[in-house]
């Protein structure tokens, strides 16, 4: 079994028009990696693939060493994907909890106590009761709760205020802090990316532009949104 | 382009590669409306779950129109989405009484091979069931369409609880001395309108009870369980799932049966100083309500999940995304339940016609009983054939017609289902009139069932990922 929490090769998805290609990509334990690129870049594309949510079109990929779309529920009982507009129960929160926690042998109760406390969330609120910050913040909790050892972020901070940054990027860093566990973000909040990702992963159209760590790929004297404009991936 | 946009407006998707599936929409649509207004014995029941079961049908290609996010087909003209669910719905009804009406002609004129036949049938009755069925297919259509995306606000149960309307409507028809047969397809309308006004109503309360036992509920967090394995756990809440529904469906066998039977059973009312006529009209739609509406709320609260399970919605907009496991895996559950729940609501049906029949026997007083041991009799035939044709219906909505084998699938039971009710499939025993209905629908459904989990189990052994978008 490799030792990469995330290994794809040669990788192809074609989906009408739009064709993603990765050749290379390996993720490793206590690593936090920003997919950065412009809409529409394939970065979603590659999450679920990833999350073994869609079949590549070619290519393999391996996520903690399993297949994601033949191994799906192992797969998905160690790897969390949270996006933005990730549909939830239409529960209380507190009740919702409670029927996810059954599914996840790692479900950690204390952790949820404090992280709805963290992301200042009411068990007994219901998703309709809340704001789009507050529902980004339900997903994020779920997505965190059972400490997954590949945890896949698309848009996590869409619709947080301030607070709601801090106590998400708190979070990320509590789980590469393990050691055992990775984070992939992908994000248009690139002063975030900057600031947390150990590397970086940069798509436009289908494509890898460019791919390795971060202060390598961003060099000291300009920022990561700079480099993008660089690259010709803004 | 315009021609696409009218295909999907119509209804069929016919941009997207699925001609086979909505051919067979279209003609299964048509078959089963063919057999909700041609048939010239009526039986309300019956007609109501055809026109139920076209409708459920044709929403299946509306998902084009109505994805909500990325997917939404851009409309040629800018129109709300309300009214294009309903343009929708009348260009899907038209369409279909178009075609009814072709076939049923072709059918006449096969017959008779005699053209003035067919044109005197044309103008007789044909035409007019057509518009009358289309008039009442267009609402169907619209609610189940928003029941697969969850209940509609208030406005829409206002709009549905508008049988007073109708009921007026048709004692005006009944003054005008109109056709009986426009009374009957009018009374046929408002019984549909005001039973899925009735299950909308209940609906709304008990979310209502829900959101009052919230707030009346302890603050403190319940005790997250202890996590099992994902397929582990699915099984255990479906399995609670199935008994409670089962224990719903049991519950409610028990009083709509007795309230029947008190119903057919004059010498009760009599006994109490009623009038027996009058006391019978009054309990025996109580009855049949209670059967009904816990039949249709006991099969059809999964209805809306298995239909986006199943492929009205892509996996990432749907909650059950956040459980780790295969869409497959939860449509199979899903499925499960229903069957389960369909089959031992037929096996109670056929339970009550063995018990009304061994003991109306020894309760022969006069040919009074006779009689309603016969009217009876034919209700709970009914009764069977409604249930598992509503079954079916669900079980057609909920595996979204994917791939061959599950088309296949559902036109041998939907074939089965309409050759059962032409020609009741002849069962030997002293029970035959009542039982064969049922026991051949059993069967239906049975086939309907194994084609399905077939299909649905080989592609979670092939290990595929479920389509998602």
């Amino acid at each position: 079994m490799s030792a990469d929490l995330i290994k794809l090769s040669q990788v192809v998805r074609k989906q009408g028009a739009f064709e993603l290609r990765v050749p290379s990509w390996r993720v490793g334990p206590g690593e936090v990696v920003g997919l950065v690129g412009p809409n529409g870049a394939g970065k979603t594309t590659l999450l679920r693939l990833v999350a073994g949510l869609d079949s590549p079109t070619g290519g393999e990929i391996a996520v903690v060493g399993l297949d994601p779309v033949r191994e799906h529920t192992r797969v998905r009982s160690q790897c969390a994907f949270m996006w933005d507009d990730q549909p939830v129960f239409k529960a209380p929160i507190g009740r919702m909890l409670h029927l996810l926690s059954g599914y996840y042998p790692s479900w950690d109760s204390a952790l949820v106590e404090t992280l709805l406390e963290r992301f200042d969330l009411s068990p007994q609120a219901t998703p309709g009761q809340l704001s789009r910050g507050q529902g980004t913040r339900l997903r994020l909790l779920i997505a965190l709760a059972w400490r997954p050892r590949v945890l896949l972020l698309d848009e996590p901070a869409a619709g947080l205020d301030l607070s709601g940054r801090q106590a998400l990027l708190e979070s990320v860093i509590e789980v590469a802090g393990s050691g055992d566990r990775s984070v992939v973000i992908s994000s248009h909040q690139l002063a975030d990316v900057e600031r947390i990702c150990d590397r970086l992963l940069v798509l436009n159209k289908g494509q890898v532009v460019q791919e390795g760590p971060t202060d390598t790929l961003v060099a000291t004297e300009r920022t990561l949104e700079e480099a993008m404009v660089a690259w010709g991936a803004a | 382009m315009i021609v696409t946009h009218a295909r999907v407006l119509i209804g069929l998707a016919w941009s997207r590669g699925q001609r086979l599936s909505s051919l067979v929409a279209m003609l299964g649509g048509a078959a089963l409306f063919s057999v909700s207004l041609g048939v010239h014995d009526p039986d309300w029941g019956i007609q109501a779950v055809m026109l139920l079961l076209t409708a459920a049908l044709l929403v299946q290609w509306r998902a084009a129109l109505f994805q909500p996010s990325d997917r939404r087909v851009e409309l040629p003209i800018p129109l709300k989405p309300q009214t294009a669910q309903w343009l929708t719905s009348v260009l899907q009804a038209g369409a279909v009484g178009g075609v009814t009406l072709l076939l049923n002609l072709g059918f006449v004129f096969g017959v008779s091979r005699d053209l003035e036949e067919t044109r005197s049938q044309f103008f007789d009755h044909l035409l007019l069931d057509a518009l009358v069925g289309v008039a009442l297919l267009v609402p169907i259509l619209v609610l189940l369409g928003r029941l697969m995306r969850g209940l509609g606000g208030q406005r829409e149960i206002v709009i549905w609880a508008g049988g007073p309307a109708l009921a007026s409507l048709s004692v005006a028809c009944i003054a005008l001395d109109l056709p009986e047969q426009l009374v009957y397809a009018i009374w046929l309308g408002m019984f549909v309108v005001v039973l899925i006004a009735l299950v909308l109503l209940i609906a709304r309360m008990v979310g209502a009870l829900n959101v009052w036992r919230q707030r009346t509920q302890s603050v403190n967090l319940p005790l997250y369980r202890e996590g099992k394995a994902a397929g582990e756990r699915l099984a255990i809440d479906g399995r609670r799932g199935i008994l409670r529904a089962l224990g719903w469906l049991i519950a409610s066998d028990v009083v709509g049966w007795s309230l029947l039977w008190f119903a057919f059973s004059s010498w009760f009312f009599q006994d109490l100083g009623l009038d027996a006529e009058e006391s019978q009209n009054l309990v025996a739609p109580l009855g049949l309500a209670v059967l009904l509406g816990v039949r249709i709320l006991a099969l059809g609260s999964l209805l809306g999940q298995v239909g986006l399970v199943g492929g009205l919605q892509p996996w990432a907009n749907q909650p059950w995304s956040l459980l780790p496991l295969p869409r497959a895996t939860i449509q199979r559950a899903l499925l499960q339940h229903i069957a389960i729940v369909a089959l031992v609501a037929i096996a109670l049906n056929v339970a009550f016609l063995l018990v009304w029949g061994s003991a109306t026997d020894e309760l022969m007083w006069s040919p009074q009983h006779v009689q309603l041991r016969g009217l009876i009799a034919n209700m709970v035939q009914s009764m069977a054939v409604l249930t598992a044709i509503m079954a079916m219906a669900f079980m057609i909505v909920g595996p979204g017609l994917r791939g061959r084998g599950q088309l296949a699938a559902v036109a041998a039971g939907t074939l089965l289902a309409v050759l059962v009710y032409l020609f009741h499939m002849p069962v030997p025993g002293v029970a035959a009139a009542y039982l064969s209905t049922a026991v051949a629908n059993a069967a239906a459904v049975a086939l309907l069932t194994a084609g399905v989990w077939a299909i649905t189990w080989r592609r979670a052994v092939r290990g595929r990922a479920a389509p998602s978008r």
